[in-house]
């Protein structure tokens, strides 16, 4: 039997990435310059701070953005601290917060820790086990004030997030369905409070993001969270998969969609202001922010952290 | 040619000049959402796989 084994259109070593829109083979060593030139551009986009803090869950794709960031370390003006915040899920994240700290420690880059244990009381199990609400919804609430208050204690003003091309599309595509507009703002906008959000692999994709991190023997074949069974995204990331296969180049159409409305329209959109949580204090949308309506509202104040 | 799927489950299937992203959705595998590895390396999916091969695919999971 004829073996076809496809080689680099770079460097002609054994390829192992098809890029389908141009049609283009890479090696390891070039996917993995590839990836680290995208990131290069992204940042080179954005005024760093002195320390950039990376949301950082130990999964492949923060996984991964830890490592460019910790190759390309002596190019950046800005030190890197990884900020981790463990939900509690029996079963599940104490293997993964295990391998962060591991690939912290491996890559030497400082790692901190939140846990909703010690913030909120609870743990996301306990949580969830009272409520009505999706696990995913309640979790994505409670996870990103966790971060906020983590990256407020070490003064850290940018977030790094791992959020790849495909998750972009998945959003630009579950925010028309809901048809939220102000969803394609929110985060977006000039905070005082909450720390400036960047995602240096918004225009890499997923399937570069998990080779990147296999390759550079980071890749750890972790459980998937248990609470993430059936979700609206779950489904919108199956059609746009489908879509993609057929017209190539779809999935980076529908990731840049939202971008370019942003960059368009972000100067002539206003955004409605921030309240001031009546409980918490924190800013949210209505007298009583989110955060404080999943925990019942009525949290002890020495549980919430406010700025100085 | 042998399939290692990411349940661990093994099948066999011939692949008559067919790419292994043609196979694999023959099977109703999504290629964009698997790495593929033979003799742990890992191989793009429009390779034409030997029948004596192995390929092991690796489900990306999402989220991370
Ligand atoms: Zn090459
Ligand atoms: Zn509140």
């Amino acid at each position: 039997m004829a073996d076809k084994k496809i080689h680099c259109e770079q460097c002609n070593k054994p390829a192992v990435y098809l890029d389908r829109e141009q049609g283009v083979h890479l090696c390891r060593d070039h996917l993995k310059e590839s990836v680290e030139n995208e990131v290069r551009r992204y940042l080179k986009t954005k005024s760093l701070p002195e320390t950039l803090g990376v949301a950082f869950s130990g999964g492949k794709d923060s996984t991964a953005l830890l490592k460019v960031l910790s190759e390309i370390r002596s190019e950046l003006p800005c030190s890197i601290i990884a900020l981790t915040v463990d939900e509690g899920i029996e079963g599940y994240r104490q293997d993964t917060i295990r391998a962060a700290t591991e690939t912290c420690l491996t890559l030497e880059i400082p790692h901190k820790i939140i846990r909703f244990q010690d913030l909120y009381g609870y743990s996301l199990d306990h949580l969830v086990s009272g409520s009505e609400r999706n696990a995913c919804t309640i979790c994505g609430i409670l996870r990103r004030r966790a971060l906020e208050v983590l990256a407020q204690k070490h003064s850290i003003s940018m977030i790094a997030t791992g959020h790849n091309q495909d998750d972009h599309a998945q959003t630009t595509l579950m925010n028309a369905i809901s048809g939220d507009v102000r969803k394609v703002f929110s985060g977006y906008g000039p905070s005082s409070w909450y720390a400036h959000r960047i995602k240096p692999f918004a225009r890499v994709s997923e399937k570069e993001v998990t080779l990147y991190a296999l390759l550079s023997g980071l890749f750890k074949d972790l459980p998937e969270c248990p609470y993430a069974v059936s979700s609206l995204r779950g489904e919108v990331r199956t059609l746009l998969y489908q879509y993609e296969q057929k017209h190539p180049g779809a999935m980076r159409n529908a990731a840049r969609c939202e971008e370019e409305i942003r960059e368009r329209l972000g100067g002539t959109y206003h955004p409605e202001e921030y309240k001031a949580c009546s409980v918490c204090g924190w800013p949210g949308s209505g007298t009583i922010c989110q955060v404080c309506m999943v925990l019942g509202k009525d949290i002890p104040h020495h549980n919430t952290v406010t700025k100085e | 040619m042998r399939l290692m799927l990411p349940d661990q489950s093994v099948i066999e299937v011939s692949v008559e000049g067919r790419t292994i992203e043609t196979i694999l959705n023959s099977q109703g595998i999504d290629p964009l959402t698997t790495l593929i590895s033979r003799e742990d390396e890992i191989i793009p999916e429009d390779t034409i796989p030997d029948e004596e091969d192995v390929i092991r695919v690796i489900r990306i999971s999402h989220g991370g």
